[in-house]
């Protein structure tokens, strides 16, 4: 009777959850305060067609937190930490991919440079296996400092940054060399992240108005693109330098070298499924 | 019967002291327990090495003021394995930028009457954004300006801009491109604002620049110049971090392409936006932002602080204006590493360093640090970053960094075991305190 019992709960002990540990990904949007990030900052297209690539397609999560803030801050990394360990917890995740896009790689950075700011961090660096970072805005951007110059409190509502918001004061090119050399791990002369930060660069935009391609999540003015230039380098996004999305982690590809017809992806096409951008991912995951 | 000999009584007093220790220390779960007499298990106190002249140790503390940013009350430890030869890294104190740009606040009413700009070179970026004004006691916030109602002239000719005249020809000579506030928020640039590209025909000079819509006499607005690649850079070196009471901040400026005297202006921005003008003098080679008594160079533990620089001059018969920033943090150095350490051992491996802190406020403190050994050629490689960090009160300071014995012994290592990179900080105040390199040889 007694070894009956006990097979049981060997049998038990075989199938429970606690045991099938398993791959999920989680999605992590860039600025901005989102309630429902997967229509508003992804597309279920982008997302459907990157989660095919794990074995259980159904372990993935999409993140919904405020990224308008401080990286630090609750309603950031704290929020962001919450979602990921009730992923991990509800999943038993253990290889845990986070696909980051824009600022919400440097929240993740946040999180795997700080352990110890938060009782809820360990777990989720210890269930990370990588990250992907779409664009990461490592080293800012000068469109930020730019909003930022005189006495600014609040500035009006865009798509990309959101409002004149302390993530955007963060995003500003010396606030970013501060918090680097301080706080961040990944970049040059510091620690290293302890996990991979694979990062995709885009580095080009079309945007003319006889080109297809840049009607896939494209911009409408191309004189507001010659206009920012003015604060950009020869090689960007449109909304980030090169050299901001490079200088953390290690580069994973730059858009032209395998996008689909060699297209470059503008900080916007970086979070869709634009030339084969989703299924670059889904097949390296 | 067992023999009492030296060694066990040396045993058994550190495993009093170990056992005393431990129970001061604040992760119970993660803590070895002491065992019984034959536990390879000891306590041995060590000391800190003595700083050298690069590591940043102040002994002085002060009690914050600002509000903690971070009051988790949760003791956290964590630990990292690394590979490799190690490579000592040291924080970099000092930070540098530069700019080809200028920026200035300007009312409604005087952008209505016009402003004087200067541009040292053909093609540059005109824009101006609303900005706030709290000085009534209510936010308001200035109202954007429609492109196509800016006209901008050389001092000294006739208008230019399309509102200024009906000849395309004469409106399109100083004006490349006009953006309104929409299509720069779809590129990025969310403040409202608007821009005129300026054409190669707009040359180095003198210009006036004047809004036909009409404004809000008291608005604020802020004029930007951009000046993409322009020789004439001014780079600006800076701390990154400065204590809070310092009376002034030391800055270096130099022009490119320029020998010229120039007198600085300089603005105190903090992290919620506010600005206090500073005065600048100078000493040496470095100029010197002067912080008044009673002005706080920050109200937050959030963010950073600036000091905006602002110079005009003239470089071969040309007006140059530029505008560059520093940003740092402005800390109290609120909590020091006693150096007095004890160190546990566990069957002749470094278990874990156990440190106190002279702390002026409770708050929560972090320490971190990187455990080398020694290889075979006698070099040091890295075996694992451990961080720790818990809320502490004056009369409970004490911090403990564990050390992964399966990682040591998987290293293959031998000793000397060294702590390395040791930093200390208070994450209520979001700063780093202390940073020793080499801090601690932890011998057996």
């Amino acid at each position: 009777m007694k070894i009956n019992k006990a097979l049981m709960l060997l049998g038990l002990l075989a199938v429970s959850p606690a045991t099938l540990a398993a791959t999920g990904i989680a999605f992590i949007h860039g600025t901005g305060h989102q309630t429902n990030a997967l229509a508003d900052y992804w597309t279920p297209e982008f997302v459907n067609s990157v989660r095919q690539g794990i074995p259980v397609p159904n372990n993935y999560t999409v993140i919904n937190c405020d990224f308008d803030q401080y990286m630090w801050e609750e309603t950031a990394a704290g929020c962001l930490a919450t979602q990921l360990n009730s992923f991990i917890q509800a999943k038993n995740i253990d290889d845990l991919i986070l696909l980051t896009h824009s600022n919400g790689g440097n929240v993740v950075r946040w999180i795997l440079s700080n352990p110890t700011w938060d009782s809820r961090y360990p777990a989720v660096i210890n269930a990370t296996s990588k990250v992907i970072a779409l664009a990461p805005s490592s080293a800012g951007t000068p469109l930020a400092d730019a909003v930022n110059q005189g006495n600014v409190f609040e500035t009006s509502l865009g798509w990309l940054l959101g409002y004149g918001s302390n993530a955007v004061k963060q995003q500003q090119v010396g606030w970013m060399a501060n918090y680097n050399n301080t706080w961040l791990y990944g970049t040059s002369g510091r620690p290293s992240l302890g996990k991979p930060f694979e990062v995709v660069v885009g580095s080009d935009v079309d945007s003319a108005i006889w080109d297809s391609d840049s009607y896939c999540a494209g911009y409408q003015y191309q004189v507001a693109l010659e206009t920012t230039q003015n604060w950009l380098d020869s090689c960007s996004d449109g909304f980030l330098n090169c050299s901001s999305q490079k200088a953390a982690g290690t580069v994973w590809f730059t858009d032209k070298q395998k996008t689909g017809g060699q297209e470059p992806l503008s900080h916007q096409q970086s979070r869709r499924a634009c030339f084969n951008l989703d299924t670059l991912i889904r097949n390296h995951i | 019967m067992h023999t009492f000999t030296l060694r066990t009584l040396s045993k058994a007093v550190s495993l009093v002291i170990l056992g005393g220790l431990l129970g001061a220390c604040q992760d119970e779960a993660s803590t070895p327990e002491p065992q019984k007499e034959a536990s390879p298990m000891y306590a041995k106190g060590l000391t800190l090495t003595v700083p050298s002249d690069t590591d940043l140790v102040d002994t002085e503390i002060v009690s914050p003021s600002l509000a903690p940013i971070n009051t988790n009350t949760d003791y956290v430890s964590f630990i990292s394995p690394l590979y490799g030869e190690y490579q000592a890294s040291q924080p970099v104190l000092e930070q540098a930028s530069q700019s080809d740009e200028y920026w200035l606040n300007v009312t409604g009413a005087e952008l209505n009457a016009g402003v004087t700009l200067t541009m040292s070179q053909a093609a540059s970026l005109v824009r101006i954004a609303p900005r706030s004004d709290l000085s009534s006691g209510a936010l308001m916030h200035a109202e954007a300006i429609a492109p196509e109602r800016v006209q901008i002239q050389r001092i000294g000719q006739a208008p230019q801009g399309k509102a200024a005249s009906s000849s395309p020809q004469a409106s399109e000579s100083l004006v490349k491109s006009m953006v309104s506030a929409e299509a720069l928020a779809s590129a990025g640039l969310v403040d409202d604002s608007s821009a005129l590209q300026m054409s190669e025909k707009a040359t180095a000079g003198e210009y006036r620049l004047q809004v036909n819509q009409p404004l809000t006499p008291s608005a604020n607005y802020l004029v930007n110049v951009k000046e993409k690649g322009s020789p004439y850079q001014l780079s600006l070196k800076a701390p990154t971090a400065v204590a809070a009471d310092a009376q002034s901040v030391g800055i270096k400026l130099a022009l490119s392409q320029s020998d010229n005297q120039f007198a600085p202006q300089a603005k105190l921005k903090q992290a919620d936006g506010e600005i206090q003008t500073i005065a600048m003098v100078k000493r040496g080679d470095t100029w010197q932002a002067q912080i008044p008594q009673g002005m706080q160079l920050a109200n937050s533990n959030a963010g950073f602080s600036e000091i905006e620089v602002t110079v005009q001059t003239q470089v071969d018969g040309r007006p140059v204006q530029r505008t560059v920033k520093s940003v740092f943090k402005s800390y109290v150095n609120s909590a020091s590493i006693k150096p007095e350490v004890l160190t546990v051992w566990d069957k002749g491996l470094p278990n874990q360093v156990n440190f106190e802190l002279n702390i002026a406020e409770t708050g929560r403190f972090g320490l971190s640090g990187v455990l080398t050994g020694t290889n075979a050629e006698g070099q040091r490689v890295a075996i694992m970053r451990t961080q720790a960090a818990n809320w502490l009160t004056p009369e409970s300071s004490k911090l403990k960094l564990m050390f992964d014995p399966k990682l040591i012994q998987a290293s293959g290592l031998q000793p000397p075991f060294e702590l390395n990179e040791l930093e200390l900080q208070d994450q209520g105040q979001m700063a780093r305190l202390s940073f020793q390199a080499n801090a601690l040889v932890l011998t057996r």
